[in-house]
């Protein structure tokens, strides 16, 4: 399942990340890494850009790279 | 004898390092930051004296543009990135956010395995406090090898320390920091060390931290090492350590490998050094947030804070901008009158002092403006903006942000320039420069009621005009888009960004950081505005034909009645402004607007609006024998318009204005930020170019259904 699957104040386990490097290794400085929870806590109209919360980091990315993120409902 | 030490300091954005900053060096300094776009490096010089060993130092601080980790994702990242590699400096001070260790110490992990000195400042520790967060800093120490102090910018608290610390560290034998590895890789770093050691390799690093580059695959070692003759015998024994790191990791990538790592380490630390008591202040933002990103009230709230502000700027602005204006028409009359009449006077009178009165004018817009959007920065706010509208500016391969420059432009221009600096991609930023000047400035307002006015039936006039607004916004929309699909290609950047926590805005911060803007404007934009602003009045000035002065003259000194005397004064200018540079310049790029339907007169006109818009009113007032005293308003320049110029060509010439380049003010504000003369020319070949082609296709068709 993907992250922009997940409905509001849900938590989730990060299980994969795809796309390139650099994509990924913003996220992993952001802490978003296999294994961490996140939480979405908001999204646009039209789910265009989300807001997820991981550790005490609030974080905001925009579908196209919420759907590089492979999630897991815990 | 003065000791140098060269500080550089590093940390993510958001934590505080500028205001830490202003305190260590007591803002007595400079600091001209503008919050979050440190893309330069600022030096802050300052003596500092160790009391007990009674030495004097002078500290040069490097503030590094803020990066959450060493990597090339943007470039501040970039920036911050080079320099450490550099290695040009001293001793590392790394500023941590103590409200967020975990993700913070991820880039302090990455900055040990630097090789370098480092002292870490936990920031904002007052606020963690507050929050109810404990950190045990001797612990942190020792698990980092590398002093830790707690500090607070806005406190003062530990700055004496912190300076202590950098001094000390500085003076005393480097001792390495040290990062724990996971078990697999501590393996494998061992086993190097120990041939390392078996061989007695002579080198300046310690084993450990050769071993970890080695499995990092550091290019520089790599290199280095590359020439020895120990080369042969490590080389098997890193492959082989190398392909048991890569077994465990199940990957092959030694970046994600070590990211991994890095992150087990902070969070290890973290885990180890820090305790909560409440969440308080995490709900906090949390709560704020759910009301200002709100899906359907996130929207209405940011325009009814935008419509404040840009009440605020244009109106509170219009006060001293007014006073601005008087007072330099009357410096610039005393002073001609000072000259009496000469040349000298004429010079000083009607080309510097109209000059500088113009750069003046725009500081208290600028100033305003720039309160207003360092709030919205330092309280976090502007990242909230980003994701409110990225989803609707994005299509445009613009950025949420790219909204506050676009707006003020309906205003000013030269402030909205100035605006796109909260823009940090590139490609975004520039997109966001090249159509600023599609969103109708305040000061095109007096062409378009002119025209609107000697065309228009006074009903429709308000209609007309929201149109020519709405057009020229959504004109700047479809060339963003063009911009982005032909011009500034390239893989559209990832968009993953931190919402900061709210943050009550520091009023010294904002003073810094409006100061610093409001100065370099006035440097830099004033000294090259005055420069031009004297080239044009030359230019309209010169060549100065004594036969056609002494003509009139003579001509004047014949008249008795006033009417007369203006009537022939007006024609005078008239056959002065003509024969001038500027008007033969007129002259001579009018067949370039023969095919529009403009004629020499429309040509000058717009020539002169490349120094200021409101200057085409007047100068259309000149050619057409009234006198340089008239207004938008004027029943007799309407009239003139009105039975000189066809209906085709005044609407191309309102698209043409709409369009082309802006005031002198702006264009040279525009090349400051955009970095470069060659993009002012783009700008001006990008938007004559358009203006012309929609002009024509205006002018061709109004022609062809013959209204």
């Amino acid at each position: 399942m993907k992250l922009t699957q997940l409905q509001k104040n849900q938590t989730a386990k990060v299980v994969g990340i795809d796309g390139p490097k650099s994509l990924r290794e913003r996220l992993f400085s952001f802490g978003i890494l296999p294994q961490e929870e996140i939480i979405l806590k908001e999204y646009s109209l039209a789910k265009q850009t989300l807001e997820v919360l991981v550790g005490d980091t609030l974080v905001a990315l925009r579908a196209n790279e919420a759907m590089l993120i492979e999630i897991e409902i815990i | 004898m003065k000791n140098k030490i060269i500080v550089a300091l590093a940390g993510q954005p958001n934590v505080g390092k500028s205001s830490l900053i202003n305190a260590i060096s007591n803002a007595k300094l400079k600091v001209g930051n503008f919050s979050g776009v440190t893309v330069e490096k600022t030096e802050v010089i300052f003596p500092w004296r160790d009391e007990v060993a009674s030495v004097d130092y002078e500290m040069h601080i490097i503030d590094l543009p803020g990066a959450y980790s060493l990597t090339d994702y943007t470039l501040e990242e970039k920036t911050t990135k080079s320099f450490l590699q550099s290695g040009e400096y001293d001793v590392i001070v790394n500023v941590v956010d103590a409200t967020n260790l975990q993700r913070n110490l991820l880039l302090t992990t990455q900055l040990l395995e630097m090789g370098k000195k480092v002292v870490v400042a936990l920031n904002m520790i007052d606020e963690a406090e507050k929050e109810g967060i404990k950190i045990d800093e001797k612990q942190l120490s020792l698990i980092l090898g590398v002093p830790c102090i707690k500090t607070s910018a806005s406190q003062k608290r530990g700055i004496d320390a912190l300076q202590e610390a950098i001094v000390k560290v500085h003076s005393n034998q480097f001792s390495y920091p040290k990062v724990v590895y996971s078990d697999p890789i501590e393996e494998e770093i061992s086993r190097i060390v120990a041939f390392l050691e078996e061989k007695k390799y002579q080198i300046e690093v310690p084993y450990r931290h050769l071993a970890l580059k080695l499995l990092q695959e550091d290019e520089a070692i790599f290199k280095k090492l590359h020439h020895e003759p120990i080369w042969i015998e490590l080389l098997p024994i890193i492959k082989d350590s190398l392909s048991h790191i890569y077994l465990h990791n199940k990957t092959k990538d030694l970046s994600k490998i070590f990211a991994y790592e890095h992150f087990a380490f902070a969070k290890g630390a973290k885990m180890e050094v820090m305790a909560r008591k409440t969440m308080r202040a995490k709900n906090m933002t949390q709560k704020i947030d759910n009301l200002l990103i709100n899906k359907f009230l996130g929207i209405p709230i940011f325009l009814f804070f935008m419509w404040g502000l840009f009440q605020l700027t244009f109106t509170l602005g219009e006060i001293p901008m007014d006073w601005i204006d008087m007072f330099f028409a009357a410096l610039s009359e005393g002073t001609k009158e000072f000259f009496g009449g000469g040349n000298l006077g004429s010079l000083i009178g009607d080309g510097v002092i109209p000059g500088v009165g113009a750069v003046v004018m725009f500081l208290p817009n600028i100033v305003i403006l720039f309160v207003g959007i360092a709030l919205l920065e330092t309280t976090g706010y502007m990242s909230r903006v980003a994701f409110l509208l990225d989803g609707f500016f994005h299509k445009f391969g613009l950025h949420g942000k790219s909204f506050i420059p676009l707006v003020t432009g309906f205003g000013c221009s030269v402030p909205a320039y100035m605006a796109a600096r909260t823009l940090k991609n590139e490609n975004e930023r520039l997109i966001t420069l090249f159509i600023i000047g599609f969103m109708s400035c305040g000061a095109r307002l007096p062409i378009y009621v002119l025209f609107v006015g000697a065309f228009f039936a006074a009903e429709h006039a308000g209609s007309v005009l929201f149109l020519i607004y709405i057009a020229g916004a959504m004109l700047g929309l479809i060339a963003a888009k063009v911009l982005k699909t032909f011009v500034f290609r390239g893989e559209s950047e990832p968009f993953v960004m931190e919402m900061p926590k709210y943050r009550l805005p520091s009023l010294k911060l904002i003073w810094h950081t409006v100061y610093g803007q409001a100065k370099s404007y006035l440097k830099k934009a004033g000294t090259f505005i005055v420069a031009a602003s004297m080239l044009i009045w030359f230019a309209s000035n010169y060549p100065n034909d004594q036969v056609l002065k002494e003509q009139y003259e003579e001509k004047l000194a014949l008249v008795e009645t006033e009417e007369k005397t203006s009537l022939l004064e007006n024609e005078y200018k008239k056959l002065a402004l003509e024969q001038s540079y500027l008007g033969q310049i007129g002259h001579a790029i009018a067949p370039v607007f023969a095919p529009l339907g403009f004629d020499w007169r429309m040509s000058v006109a717009l020539g002169t609006g490349l120094a200021a818009k409101e200057v085409v009113v007047s100068t259309l007032g000149i050619l057409y024998a009234l006198g340089d005293e008239v207004d938008e308003e004027s029943e007799g320049l309407v009239a003139q318009i009105k039975a000189n110029i066809p209906f085709a060509s005044a609407l191309a010439f309102i698209v043409f204005v709409m369009i082309y380049l802006p005031c002198l003010a702006a264009s040279v504000v525009f090349a400051k930020e955009a970095g470069g003369w060659r993009y002012l020319g783009y700008l001006f070949v990008f938007t004559t170019i358009t203006a012309w082609v929609l002009a024509f296709i205006v002018y061709q068709i109004v022609q062809l259904i013959g209204v």
